[in-house]
C-alpha cells in the first residue's frame, strides 16, 4: 500500500556504500586473497629454515596423494606448520564472528568474546588441570582442553543463571552477571598459578592463559571447523534480528524480533564458540575486540555482510600473528596474546582516530 | 688417556667456578676454604661467599636453617644436619626425596608452600637461610623477598645455592656437576658437616667419574641427541632445557648431546617444529614425582601416549624405535646428589656397550 | 485496521502502570494518547507493538487477539516508531530502513523486489531517497526521525503506533512530521504531550491518567479546561485556532491549577508541570 512512488531507483534503498566504504564483495575477494598469501608464510615460514621450494614440494606431494618424503621436513610442514597455520585461521575466524556477535548482543562495540565470562572458566578448567593434575585427584587424566571446555560450560551456566535471574537478558545484566562471574573465576586462576609448583609450572600456566596454538593437530581441526561453520550458519541466520538490535530492542520488537529468544540464542551461539575456541587455543586477547571494529569501519555495521568479514578478517590477522610470533626471536616462540596486543591495540587506536577527526 | 683429561678439564672448571664464585680464597687466613674438603671437621670461622661477590661468615655452624626449597632441604638431610632444618619452603612433594631421608625431610615444619612470606622467613628464629633463587629471580613467587639489611637486622645469614640461584648470570655453558658439589661443600662447611660433605662429593665423583671412564671421551659425533621433554610443562608448547641448567652437565657427562644446547638459558619455550628439526635420538619422559610408583608409572604412559599419539612426533626415530628413557624431572634438574645417579642412569641406556647396567 | 484494547492492563516489576483501558481506533483513524507524564502511555503503546505483553486483557486487529499472531505475523500489521532513536551505529539510512522489511524476509533470503519497492517508497515518503546511502549516525536530528519514520512505513502496516514522535525536534521538524503522518490516511496510535499539535493532528484523543483512561472523543469535546486542570494540573483556557480553527489550549503558565488533591500552587513551581 506504500509503494506509491514507483521504484525506479529500488537499487538505491540497498545496503549502501558511498566514498569511504568499501564495497563488501570486494573486501570479501581481497580478504580471500590475503587469507591465501597469509597461509602461504605461515606454512612457509618457521623458526627452522626451510627453503620454499622444499616446503611446497612437501605439500604438493601430499596434496597429490604421492607418498611423504622420509625425515623430518614433512613431520615439520605437514604435521605442525599446515595444521597450526589452519587452526590459526579457524581460531581468528571464530574469535572474529564471536567478537561480532556479542557487540551486538550487549550493544557495544567495545565487547569482546571474553566479556561474558566464558574464558574465564575455561581458562580456570586448564589451569586446574596443569596445576592440580600433577598431584592426583579427579582432574588427572582429564585433557587440557576438555577441561577448559567443561569450565567454559560451568561459567556458561551460572552467567545464565544470574542474567536471567533479572527476566530479561538485557545487555547490561548479561554484561554485570559476565564480568562479575569472570572475574570471581579469574580469582580463583590466580589462586591456582601462585599454587603452581615451580617456576616451569608456572611458566605452562601462562603461555595457555596468554594463548597458544601449538597443539595444533590435523585430527584436532574438526571441533573447531565444526563449531566455527555452524556458528557462522547459526549466527548468519539471525543477522538481520542483529542489526535491529543495533537500533535498540523496542525497534526490534516492533519489527518482529523475538528480542529476549535472540538474546538467549546468540547467548548460547557465542558462548559454546568460545568455550571450543578458548579450549583449543587458550585465551587470545583483542582479536574478537578489534576484527569486528575495523570491518564495521571499513564495510559497515550489516551483519550480513559484518559476520564473513569478521571471520575472515580475523582468520587472515591471527595467522599473519601465529607466523609472527612464531618467527619473530630466534630461539623462543612468543605467547600469541602478547603479539595480538602489541599489534592490535595501536592499530585500533589508530583507526579510531581516524574516525573521530573524520566526523 | 682421553678420560683424564676430562678430569682435569672438569676439576680446573670447578678450580674456576670456585674462584669465581667465592672470592674469599683465603682471606680469612685463620679458616680453611670451604673447598678445602680434606678430613676432619670444619674449622671455624668460615667465609663464603655468592656470585655476586657478597660474603657471610660463620663464627660456628649453622644451627637453625630455614631452606628456600626442596633442593636445599635434600643436601642438609644427606649431609646429617637435617635435624637442625627448623623449615622450608617449597616442600618437596611426596615421593620426591630418597627414601633414606624421606621420614625425616617430612618432619620438617613448612613455611610455604611455595616463597616464604618476608616475615615470616625474618621471624623463624633462623639463624641461616639457605636461598636457591637468585636476587633478581622472583618466578618462584618469593617476591617478597626481605632484603639483606632485614636478612642481617634478623640475624640470619643468608646463603645461596650456587648451582641454581647463580644459573642465570651464569656465562657459559654448563656442562659438569662442579657447582652442585661446590654447593654441597659449602653447606657442609657452614653446618659443620664437612667430612660428610667430602664424603658424598667424593660419591658423586666416584660415579660420574666411573661413566665418563667408560665413555672414555666419547667424540661429538657419537653422541646421541637428546631431549628432555618437560612433560609437566604442558604439551602445547615445549620447554627446552637449555646449557645453563643442571641437566645440561648431567646430559654431557653421560654421554649425550643435548639438542637445545645452544640455548643460553635454563629452560626457554620453543616450538615442536624445534625438536622435530633438531631429531634427537633419545627423548627423556621427564615427568614430576607424583609421589607413588604407581601414579609415575601412570604419567610416564602418559607422557608416552603424547609422544606416540602426536602426529608431529611419532614419525621421529627416537619415538619410533622407542628410545624413551623414563627418567623424572627432578633427580635431573634439581641439584642434588641424584644427579650423579642420573647421569648414570642415561649413560647406561644409551650407551650400553660401553656403560654397564650394573651398579 | 481497526485496533481494539480491551481491558488492558500492564504491570512493570510487578507494578500496574496501566489499568482495565478500552480504546478504539477506527480504520483511517489518527487516535491520539495524551497525558501526563508516567500515566502509563508508553506501556500501553509497547504493548501494541508487542515490546511488553498485557498482564491481563487483550489488543484486538480486526476483532483478532494479536496473542494468537507470531511476532512477524503480527509486525506485518503493527508497526511502531518507539521512543529510542538509535545510536552510533554504524548502519546506513536505507539498511536502516530495510528493517522495516525484516518481517517479510526469511533467513538467508536476498532483498525480493517487493522489498526493495517497499523501502524506495518509504525513503520517497519521507524526502530521504537521495540520502539512502548515507552513515545514519550522520543524520541530524529531524533526519534521523524521518528516517525510523520510514523504517516503519516500509513494513507497510495496517496500524501505526508512535511514541512520542515530535521529542526533541524543532517546531518545523514537529509540523513535518505531524503533516506526513496525516497524509499517510493509516489507522495511527500516537502519544503527543504537546495538547495542541494532539488537538489538530487526532480524529480523537483518549487520556490516560494514573494508568486509567479518563477521557475519549474528538479533541474539542475532550480538552476541557475542567480537564486541564484535574488530569493535567494547569489553568488553560480552549479558544479557535486563528487559522485552522482547531481547538487551541492557552496555558496560564503564571501558576497552576487550584486542584484539591493538591492544594499547593506556589508560584515558583511556574510551568514545570506541562512542560516535562
Amino acid at each position: 500500500m506504500a509503494a506509491t512512488t514507483a521504484p525506479h531507483h529500488a537499487p538505491q534503498a540497498g545496503p549502501g556504500h558511498r566514498s569511504r566504504r568499501i564495497p563488501a564483495g570486494w573486501a570479501a575477494a581481497g580478504l580471500g586473497i590475503a587469507l591465501v598469501g597469509a597461509l602461504t608464510a605461515a606454512v612457509s615460514l618457521g623458526s627452522v629454515d626451510l627453503p620454499p621450494a622444499e616446503v611446497w614440494s612437501v605439500v604438493a606431494r601430499r596434496l597429490t596423494g604421492r607418498p611423504p618424503l622420509p625425515g623430518t621436513r614433512d613431520l615439520i610442514v605437514w604435521q605442525l606448520r599446515v595444521p597450526r597455520a589452519l587452526l590459526a585461521a579457524l581460531v581468528g575466524a571464530g574469535l572474529g564472528l564471536v567478537g561480532a556477535a556479542v557487540q551486538a548482543l550487549v550493544r557495544n562495540p567495545l565487547a569482546d568474546p571474553y566479556l561474558l565470562g566464558i574464558s574465564s572458566g575455561a581458562s580456570l578448567g586448564a589451569v586446574a588441570v596443569i596445576v592440580l593434575g600433577t598431584t592426583g585427584g579427579a582432574l588427572a587424566g582429564l585433557g587440557i582442553s576438555a577441561a577448559a571446555f567443561l569450565g567454559a560450560l560451568g561459567a556458561f551456566a551460572l552467567v545464565w543463571a544470574m542474567a536471567r535471574r533479572g527476566g530479561g537478558f538485557s545487555p547490561l545484566r548479561l554484561v554485570l552477571a559476565g564480568v562479575g562471574i569472570g572475574q570471581f573465576l579469574a580469582g580463583f586462576t590466580s589462586y591456582l598459578v601462585l599454587r603452581a609448583g615451580d617456576e616451569r609450572q608456572t611458566r605452562g600456566v601462562l603461555f595457555w592463559l596468554m594463548g597458544s596454538l601449538g597443539g595444533a593437530t590435523w585430527s584436532g581441526l574438526a571441533v573447531p571447523a565444526a563449531a566455527v561453520l555452524l556458528g557462522l550458519v547459526a549466527l548468519l541466520a539471525r543477522a538481520r534480528g542483529l542489526n535491529a538490535l543495533l537500533v535498540g530492542d523496542e525497534t526490534a520488537a516492533s519489527v518482529g524480533v523475538p528480542v529476549a529468544r535472540l538474546r538467549r540464542e546468540l547467548f548460547v551461539v557465542t558462548s559454546v564458540l568460545t568455550g571450543v575456541l578458548v579450549a583449543v587455543s587458550g585465551a587470545i586477547g583483542f582479536v574478537g575486540l578489534m576484527v569486528p571494529h575495523v570491518c564495521r569501519l571499513l564495510c559497515g555495521g550489516d551483519h550480513r555482510r559484518l559476520l564473513p568479514l569478521s571471520a575472515l578478517t580475523g582468520a587472515v590477522l591471527l595467522v599473519v600473528v601465529d607466523t609472527v610470533a612464531r618467527t619473530a626471536l630466534d630461539t623462543q616462540e612468543l605467547p600469541i596474546g602478547v603479539v595480538t596486543a602489541l599489534i592490535g591495540a595501536p592499530a585500533l587506536l589508530y583507526l579510531l582516530d581516524r574516525r573521530l577527526e573524520r566526523s | 688417556m682421553r678420560s683424564r683429561v676430562l678430569r682435569g678439564l672438569a676439576a680446573a672448571a670447578a678450580l674456576l667456578a670456585t674462584t669465581a664464585c667465592s672470592t674469599d680464597g683465603g682471606g680469612s687466613g685463620s679458616g680453611p676454604a670451604p673447598e678445602a674438603t680434606g678430613a676432619g671437621a670444619t674449622a671455624f670461622p668460615v667465609k663464603i661467599a655468592d656470585c655476586t661477590g657478597h660474603e657471610t661468615a660463620f663464627a660456628g655452624p649453622a644451627a637453625r636453617i630455614v631452606t628456600s626449597n626442596g633442593s636445599a632441604l635434600e643436601m642438609l638431610l644427606q649431609l646429617g644436619a637435617g635435624d637442625r632444618v627448623i623449615g622450608t619452603g617449597f616442600p618437596p612433594g611426596p615421593g620426591t626425596l630418597p627414601p633414606a631421608i624421606a621420614a625425616q625431610g617430612a618432619k620438617v615444619p613448612v613455611l610455604g608452600e611455595t616463597g616464604i612470606a618476608r616475615e615470616k622467613l625474618l621471624g623463624s628464629g633462623a639463624d641461616t637461610y639457605v636461598d636457591a633463587f637468585g636476587a633478581m629471580d622472583l618466578m618462584g613467587g618469593a617476591g617478597d623477598a626481605p632484603t639483606e639489611a632485614e636478612f642481617t637486622a634478623a640475624g640470619i645469614r643468608h646463603v645461596f645455592l650456587l648451582s641454581t640461584a647463580c644459573a642465570a648470570t651464569a656465562k657459559g655453558p654448563r656442562t659438569d656437576l662442579a657447582e652442585v658439589e661446590q654447593d654441597i661443600r659449602r653447606l657442609g662447611a657452614v653446618t659443620g658437616t664437612s667430612p660428610k660433605a667430602a664424603e658424598l662429593v667424593a660419591a658423586m665423583d666416584a660415579r660420574t667419574k666411573a661413566v665418563g671412564t667408560a665413555l672414555g671421551g666419547l667424540p661429538a659425533d657419537r653422541r646421541p641427541g637428546y631431549f628432555f621433554f618437560d612433560f609437566d610443562a604442558g604439551t602445547k608448547q615445549p620447554v627446552a632445557l637449555c646449557n645453563r641448567q643442571v641437566g645440561n652437565a648431567v646430559m654431557a657427562l653421560a654421554g649425550a648431546r643435548n639438542v637445545f644446547a645452544d640455548c643460553d638459558a635454563d629452560f626457554r619455550p620453543v616450538g615442536w617444529e624445534d625438536v622435530v628439526a633438531r631429531n634427537p635420538d633419545w627423548i627423556q619422559l621427564a615427568v614430576r614425582d607424583r609421589g607413588s610408583e604407581a601414579e609415575n608409572t601412570k604419567a610416564y604412559d602418559e607422557a608416552e601416549r603424547f609422544l606416540r599419539e602426536f602426529p608431529a612426533i611419532k614419525g621421529l626415530a627416537a619415538v619410533q624405535q622407542g628410545h624413551l628413557l623414563r627418567i623424572g624431572s627432578e633427580v635431573t634438574t634439581i641439584a642434588g646428589t641424584r644427579n650423579a645417579d642420573t647421569v648414570r642412569r642415561i649413560a647406561a641406556a644409551l650407551h650400553p656397550e660401553l656403560v654397564g647396567s650394573g651398579s | 485496521m481497526r485496533i481494539a484494547l480491551e481491558d488492558l492492563h500492564v504491570a512493570l516489576a510487578g507494578r500496574t502502570v496501566v489499568a482495565g483501558v478500552h480504546l478504539v481506533a477506527e480504520k483511517g483513524e489518527i487516535a491520539g494518547l495524551v497525558g501526563p507524564n508516567g500515566s502509563g502511555k508508553s506501556s500501553l503503546l509497547r504493548t501494541v507493538y508487542r515490546h511488553l505483553a498485557p498482564r491481563a486483557g487483550r489488543v484486538l486487529l480486526d476483532g483478532r487477539d494479536l496473542v494468537g499472531y507470531s511476532p512477524a505475523e503480527s509486525a506485518r500489521h503493527v508497526a511502531a516508531l518507539p521512543q529510542e532513536r538509535g545510536g552510533d551505529f554504524e548502519l546506513t539510512v536505507g539498511q536502516v530502513v530495510e528493517l522495516g522489511r525484516l518481517p517479510y524476509q526469511r533467513a538467508f533470503a536476498a532483498r525480493s523486489a517487493a522489498d526493495r519497492a517497499a523501502v524506495t517508497a518509504a525513503l520517497a515518503r519521507v524526502g530521504l531517497l537521495e540520502h539512502a546511502h548515507r552513515p545514519f549516525a550522520q543524520l541530524s536530528g529531524g533526519e534521523r526521525q524521518r528516517a525510523l519514520l520510514a523504517r516503519a512505513l516500509a513494513q507497510e502496516p495496517d496500524v501505526l503506533v508512535l511514541d512520542e514522535p515530535t521529542n526533541h525536534l524543532d517546531v518545523r521538524h514537529q509540523v513535518e512530521l505531524l503533516a506526513l503522518l496525516r497524509a499517510q490516511g493509516r489507522t495511527t496510535l500516537v502519544a503527543l504531550h504537546d495538547l495542541n499539535a494532539a488537538a489538530s493532528v487526532c480524529d480523537r484523543l483518549h487520556v490516560l491518567h494514573a494508568g486509567a483512561l479518563v477521557a475519549s472523543g474528538p479533541p474539542r469535546e475532550v480538552l476541557t479546561p475542567e480537564l486541564l486542570a484535574t488530569v493535567f494540573g494547569v489553568r488553560a483556557a480552549v479558544v479557535d485556532h486563528p487559522l485552522t480553527g482547531d481547538p487551541l489550549i492557552a496555558f496560564d503558565h503564571r501558576g497552576p491549577a487550584d486542584r484539591d488533591p493538591d492544594p499547593d500552587p506556589g508560584p515558583a513551581r511556574g510551568a514545570a508541570a506541562v512542560e516535562r
